[in-house]
């Protein structure tokens, strides 16, 4: 069973601690919605946790070695990053893009083996875009590009998905699909950890959230007995009513802002 | 596949007719017959000596520079996820010429015959370096970075002239700034063949991870690639391969823009795929430059850097224009 | 080329060329009476005419020559520029030396002019020679300017002297000769170095070539035409350069190994009282290229 941990990690930029003494244990077959306001420093975390942003102090480990020990292109083999908002800077095919997702499994040289293009297909076929296959991503939609980057992230088959707001500019019918397949992947045994601001979808699907405000983390637990009206009003600043969190018929409702006002 | 096959059988024989055209054309025209003869009889005659000492050596040059702007152009675009960027427009052809300038006019290429092209590099080296230090941030702060080393570089180049103690030096500084392959000798091309060839190394090594950095690069980082490695390889191969041309044929703008751009939307605009064809076409596309400028009757032979800017500004500014509609 | 802040060195170097591209604009040189005496501070802007004037008047009276005399001077006539002046023909210099006569040449006059009212001197022309006929005229005519008509017309008569000695003795077998440096134009017909060329027994290949005057030799064109010997102009010392590269690549080593000559670039260019000499030199020289045919 995959275990990722971090252990007291602290990143600070400008003398300011983004995410200030964050540790957690996180292992296989859990999806983590990582919830907390602007600026709470999910997106550094994740950096950290992907091992892209080496923190200040504490250790973030992959099944108990240290990222910082781990050779590069077999970290890249065992987890998959997804930033916000993934932009493809060149028109590739929806294709190509995808199978860059198999780079650190490619021979030093020559092209896709016929097992890889494989592969690539039943990924794309899982997330929709069969039929889009050699059409250049940059002609894409926002919420077909999102799902093309995810469909990039899953390829490689990762034990550890680390996804920072994958579900941003999806329309519902998509953000239900995208947040039903990250389950699935969890309840496959992977770890999948993402930054989600849809709290009804995180209610639903997520077996576990954590939340973070200032940078630090304030709850962390599974979803039926963490994310509770009062979490959210100490984390967000909003009365909401949350019924059945952790099951498929939860809601949140916001009711008001409580201050008045939100950022 | 097909297709990629045949564009590429197309490319390579636009290649040999390049340059059969170039050594078979020449302020002098001599029957092809009797070239061809003299190519199998190697014994000092005037066709044998024309072609094995002026057009040969003339012709390689412009192949090798060609497809060592056209790679580093490749690189840079794919590096740098920046359809401006290219030695020229970067500064590091300027940089080459001015290292070389200060080898051969203060002496000391006469003193080690090495200093040309290690001089070139430096310069080179310099230049890129700045540019990208300096740069990061965008086409727009790239391209405004490697103006201004262009131009402190072109400065120093006739600043550096001027104070040379030769007195034909202010007029070879269009040379520099312009660049030509003509009348070099077989030497200087021997010399700054082994720096082209660590420098195409060097930047083939980048192509995986250029290919990755069409997610950006956060992703590409995320899939193991070592973006620092990736750019000090991208910088040193620039360096070493323009740097060592350049201190043969002076800079040479506008073919590294060019040839990536041409090729691109053939090989499906995968970075790692643009290189080698983008080194391709730069080789045909400086061939054919320089045949050109032998065609054009002028009473000195016309500069080669003067045809391949005639034709490479237009399409600059086609790619400013497309990128003002492109980019917010 | 006219404008002001072009360097001077590039203007007096191309001299030759531009003589030639204003012989047919410019007219008869305007030569201003001398002034009342003789001119004791005399201000050459004019490679040719600072040559000549160190030959004939004494030191004393030379209030400054260009820079670009050293070197030529180091080779015609070793020392004779000791403790004389130096100035770049800027207006700086022609304050500082008040000189009561400036020679000029004919393309930097309506610069000097200008300058020249300021300090109140005459400003001379001085003609480049294309002849020695012109040779003669010019020698003259700075003698007359500078007061030593003498002295100038013992320089034209040894130069006849030489001159016609080397007629009575002419080879009868005629090479065919160019100068050629890459990159730069080769003088043909109408210039001083091809009568030098012709008074030294060879022909010159340049005016082979359509245009008159000045025109240009690629390397493959100069492989083809197969001059019997190459003449480069030399006036400097080892000094590098591209030309220097350019005119000795590979290919005409080979191809004309013991058939490359230099000549003191000053003569040929300038056209002085030795420029006899340059003949005399050059007809030794031509000598001793190997008799026959190119061996290619």
């Amino acid at each position: 069973m995959t275990r990722l941990a971090a252990d007291r990690v602290t990143v600070r930029r400008g003398g300011k601690a983004i995410v200030d003494a964050v540790s957690l244990a996180l292992e296989g077959g859990q999806f983590v919605a990582l919830i907390g306001p602007n600026g709470a420093g999910k997106s550094t975390l994740l950096s950290a946790l992907a091992g892209l942003l080496a923190p200040e102090s504490g250790t973030v480990s992959l099944d108990g070695v240290p990222l910082a020990r781990i050779e590069r292109r077999a970290l890249a083999r065992s987890r998959a990053y997804l930033p916000q908002g993934p932009r493809a800077e060149w028109p590739v095919s929806v294709e190509r893009l995808v199978a860059l997702g198999l780079t650190p499994r490619l021979p030093a040289f020559g092209g896709l083996p016929d097992a890889m293009r494989k592969r690539v297909a039943e990924v794309l076929a899982q997330v929709d875009l069969a039929a889009h296959r050699d059409q250049p991503v940059t002609t894409l939609s926002g919420g077909e590009l999102a799902r093309a980057m995810l469909a990039r992230a899953l390829v490689g088959d990762p034990a550890v998905l680390l996804a920072d707001e994958p579900l941003a500019g999806l329309d519902p019918r998509h953000a239900l699909g995208s947040v039903a397949r990250l389950r699935g992947l969890a309840d496959q045994g992977k770890l999948v950890v993402a930054a989600i601001h849809e709290l009804p979808l995180a209610a639903r699907y997520a077996t576990h959230v954590a939340a973070l405000h200032q940078g630090r983390l304030v709850a962390f637990g599974p979803t039926a007995r963490t994310l509770t009206a009062a979490l959210l009003r100490s984390v967000f600043d909003v009365d909401a009513r949350v019924a059945a969190a952790g099951t498929p018929a939860a809601t949140v409702d916001f009711t008001s802002p409580v201050a008045g006002e939100c950022e | 596949m097909v297709r990629r096959r045949g564009w590429l059988a197309l490319g390579l024989a636009l290649l040999l007719a390049a340059t059969l055209l170039s050594l078979a054309i020449g302020r002098v025209w001599l029957d092809p017959r009797v070239l061809l003869a003299s190519a199998f009889a190697p014994e000092p005659s005037l066709a044998w000596l024309i072609l094995s000492e002026v057009r040969a050596p003339r012709t390689v040059l412009a192949l090798v520079s060609g497809a060592t702007l056209g790679l580093a152009g490749a690189a840079l675009q794919g590096l740098l996820r920046n359809p401006l960027a290219e030695p020229g427009l970067l500064g590091v052809s300027a940089g080459a010429s001015l290292g070389a300038v200060l080898a051969i006019y203060f002496g000391f290429s006469t003193a080690f015959a090495l200093a040309t092209p290690v001089c070139g590099i430096a310069g080179a080296f310099v230049a890129a370096a700045i540019t990208l230090t300096v740069g990061r941030g965008g086409t727009l702060t790239m391209i405004l970075a490697g103006a201004a080393v262009s131009g402190v570089m072109g400065a120093g180049l006739s600043l550096a002239l001027n104070l040379a103690p030769s007195p034909y030096a202010a007029y070879e500084i269009t040379t520099w700034l312009l660049g030509s392959v003509a009348d070099r000798d077989w030497q200087a091309i021997l010399l700054a063949a082994p720096f082209i060839a660590v420098g195409w190394l060097c930047l083939l090594l980048t192509a995986r991870d250029l290919d990755v950095l069409t997610l950006g690069e956060a992703q590409a980082e995320s899939l193991g690639a070592d973006l620092a490695r990736t750019r000090l390889l991208a910088l040193a191969g620039t360096a070493m391969a323009v740097g060592a041309a350049t201190a043969v044929t002076g800079a040479i703008g506008f073919i590294g823009l060019l040839a990536p751009h041409l090729v691109r939307p053939f090989v499906g605009h995968q970075p790692s795929r643009v290189l080698l064809p983008a080194a391709l076409f730069g080789a045909i596309l400086l061939v054919l430059c320089d045949v050109a400028s032998r065609f054009i009757p002028t009473a000195l032979e016309l500069k080669l850097g003067v045809l391949t800017s005639l034709a490479g500004t237009p399409f600059f500014f086609w790619l400013v224009l497309r990128l003002r509609r492109t980019s917010p | 080329m006219k404008r002001p802040g072009v360097p001077a060195i590039v203007a007096a170097i191309s001299a030759g060329l531009l003589v030639f591209a204003w012989s047919g604009l410019a007219q008869a040189p305007r030569a201003p009476q001398p002034p009342p005496g003789k001119p004791q501070r005399i201000f050459s802007a004019n490679l040719c005419s600072d040559l000549l004037l160190l030959m004939l008047v004494p030191k004393e009276r030379i209030a400054s020559i260009t820079h670009l005399a050293r070197e030529p001077v180091a080779v015609l006539m070793p020392g004779a520029d000791e403790g004389v002046r130096i100035n770049h023909g800027t207006a700086e210099e022609l304050i500082r030396d008040r000189p009561d006569l400036i020679l000029a040449s004919a393309w930097s006059t309506p610069v000097m002019r200008r300058l020249a009212a300021k300090v109140g001197a005459p400003v001379a022309e001085i003609d480049s020679a294309n002849s020695f006929a012109d040779i003669r005229r010019i020698t003259r005519q700075v003698g007359a300017l500078v007061g030593e008509p003498a002295r100038a017309d013992a320089l034209v008569a040894h130069m006849d002297r030489t001159l016609a000695e080397l007629e009575r003795t002419r080879p009868s077998r005629s090479i065919e000769v160019v100068a050629w440096s890459s990159g730069t134009a080769a003088p043909g017909a109408g210039t001083l170095t091809d009568e030098i060329m012709r008074r030294a027994g060879a022909s010159n290949l340049a005016t082979r070539l359509p245009a008159a005057g000045y025109s240009s030799f690629g390397l493959e064109e100069l492989l083809a035409a197969r001059p019997a010997a190459i003449l480069r102009g030399e006036d400097r010392f080892g000094r590098p350069s591209l030309r220097d590269a350019a005119s000795e690549h590979p290919v005409i080593r080979e191809a004309f190994r013991g058939r490359r000559l230099t000549y003191p670039e000053s003569l040929y260019t300038c056209g002085l009282p030795q420029s006899a000499d340059a003949v005399r030199d050059l007809r030794a020289a031509l000598a001793k290229v190997p008799p026959g045919d190119l061996p290619w």
